[in-house]
């Protein structure tokens, strides 16, 4: 369970402070996949920080299964609007690297054999990843948090830079896999469509400095052939209005 | 490193020999001899008289680089990683980069003496200072986001290091070393010319004293192929190493 109470995030800078997040109350259950959205710059990519343990200084209560955010003593996997893969290390060493760093590089090698494969990188272990496409580093990145087997799984706009075609099938294999293990999940993104499609719970963040402005609960999330439904669309719209700030607050 | 790459070096090879002919045929000086004459002469007196000093010179310049290298790289890569180190080391790294050090030889040559060391010490200190400004710098070269990944984990210190400080800066070490190497290359040719009968510098200088040309023409080979020879195991190196660059 994610805990975040009245969290506050201000950044230095040289004449003073520029406040990244403002009274964020979140919790998200065991087992809930929860999605972020916002514009740009409204400090979405800062809540991820701070539940990862890279952003320390702040303001309010961050607990994770009840205790402060310690990224040595849990086990949180980050997946970067980058991938966040190391250039130097084959795609097999890059999906080890949290065992690798956790646990000494030991696990359950049947269940890395069977990530592996649903993601489809069997046939890449060797390569590195600037040999591979986008869609595959992006791939890697998903296989290493959950090779981990994470507390939590915290997601930066994890599949902005992919094609619409790769970005749709990655997204579905994200989900398969999400569902077989039911890891508390944070997504952040800036496209209403992913928010509807990957978020049980959607929580909408205000421009800049990012408030809560509205948490909704999805219906639509889990439903088959989602993207071809009218549902999916009238969701959207309303997304759309409160962003634009005219709807229902 | 494809085969295709290193032919390029002898066409490169013959584009400079080519223009050694012409001009030495256009001038037709002494001092300028035809490239024909002096391979001729190379292959006469190659293992008869330049071996050994080829040698020496080998020995002095690899110890150089190596001992650099050995100093340079952790002194550096510990000033990029560690802040307070950094703000202690540069000033005095600074300070004594722009000295000239070859002209303190002699001041070498008195306290290590006229053998090896005084040698290897010249080329290490003057290299040594490139190698660790590079490697300072490549560490703080790194995106702050590269860390992210690791300090998620949790990982520590050294964990840190390992996985990302050392291999993200290792081209650029590299290319370090590669330049110091060609200093290295004009540093032992000076320092050669002085208190030793052996080394290519002191085969060159002892050629052209003598007038013998050709001689001095085959010993200038000799370095630039023992230069090449050694740029091309830092590039091995690079393979070895670095293998996500290919």
């Amino acid at each position: 369970m994610i805990e975040i109470e009245d969290l506050t995030v201000r950044y230095r800078h040289k004449d003073g402070f520029f406040t990244a997040l403002e009274d964020i109350n979140l919790t998200i259950d065991d087992g809930d996949i929860c999605a972020v959205i916002g514009p740009s710059g409204c400090g979405k990519s800062t809540l991820l920080y701070v539940l990862s343990g890279i952003i320390k200084d702040y303001e309010g209560k961050v607990l994770i299964d009840g205790r402060d955010v310690d990224p040595a003593g849990q086990r949180i996997g980050l997946i970067l609007q980058d991938y966040g893969l190391l250039p130097w290390r084959t795609v097999y060493d890059n999906a080890l690297l949290g065992l690798k760093i956790k646990d000494g590089g030991k696990g359950d090698i049947k269940y890395v054999r069977y990530i592996m494969e649903q993601l489809g990188l069997d046939g890449l272990a060797g390569r590195y990843p600037g040999q591979i496409s986008g869609g595959q580093r992006q791939r890697v990145a998903i296989a290493r948090s959950f090779i981990l087997r994470p507390d939590i799984l915290l997601m930066d706009e994890p599949f902005s830079a992919l094609d619409a075609i790769t970005r749709e099938e990655t997204q579905d294999i994200f989900l398969k896999i999400w569902d077989r293990y039911k890891v508390s999940t944070i997504i952040v993104t800036h496209s209403i469509e992913e928010a509807i499609y990957l978020g049980r719970r959607i929580v909408i963040l205000s421009p800049s400095p990012g408030r809560i402005v509205k948490v909704m609960d999805n219906p639509l999330f889990g439903m088959d052939d989602l993207r071809l439904k009218n549902e999916f669309y009238m969701m959207e719209m309303e997304i759309r209005k409160i962003i634009k700030g005219e709807g229902p607050k | 490193m494809s085969l295709k790459r290193y032919l390029t070096y002898f066409y490169a090879a013959a584009v400079v020999v080519a223009f050694w002919y012409i001009i030495s045929f256009i001038i037709h000086l002494p001092i300028i001899p035809s490239p024909i004459s002096v391979f001729i002469n190379l292959y006469g007196i190659f293992m008869s008289k330049i071996l050994v000093h080829a040698g020496f010179s080998l020995y002095r310049i690899f110890m150089g680089l190596m001992l650099s290298a050995l100093i340079g790289v952790p002194i550096g890569l510990a000033m990029g990683y560690t802040p307070h180190l950094d703000s202690i080391l540069s000033p005095v790294v600074y300070l004594l980069y722009p000295i000239p050090k070859i002209a303190l030889l002699p001041v070498v040559m008195l306290i290590f003496g006229l053998g090896e060391s005084s040698k290897i010490i010249m080329i290490m200190l003057i290299v040594i200072f490139q190698i660790i400004v590079s490697s300072r710098d490549a560490v703080k070269g790194i995106q702050k986001e590269t860390y992210f990944s690791l300090k998620s984990l949790g990982a520590g210190r050294m964990d840190i290091f390992r996985e990302i400080v050392l291999p993200a800066s290792m081209p650029e070490i590299l290319t370090s070393i590669r330049v110091g190497l060609g200093t290295a290359v004009s540093v032992l040719f000076f320092t050669e010319t002085f208190g030793t009968k052996y080394g290519m510098g002191y085969f060159i200088m002892d050629s052209w004293m003598r007038v013998n040309y050709l001689d001095m023409y085959s010993g200038i080979i000799i370095l630039s192929v023992i230069g090449l020879c050694l740029f091309l195991i830092i590039d091995l190196l690079e393979f070895l190493l670095c293998p996500w660059k290919h």
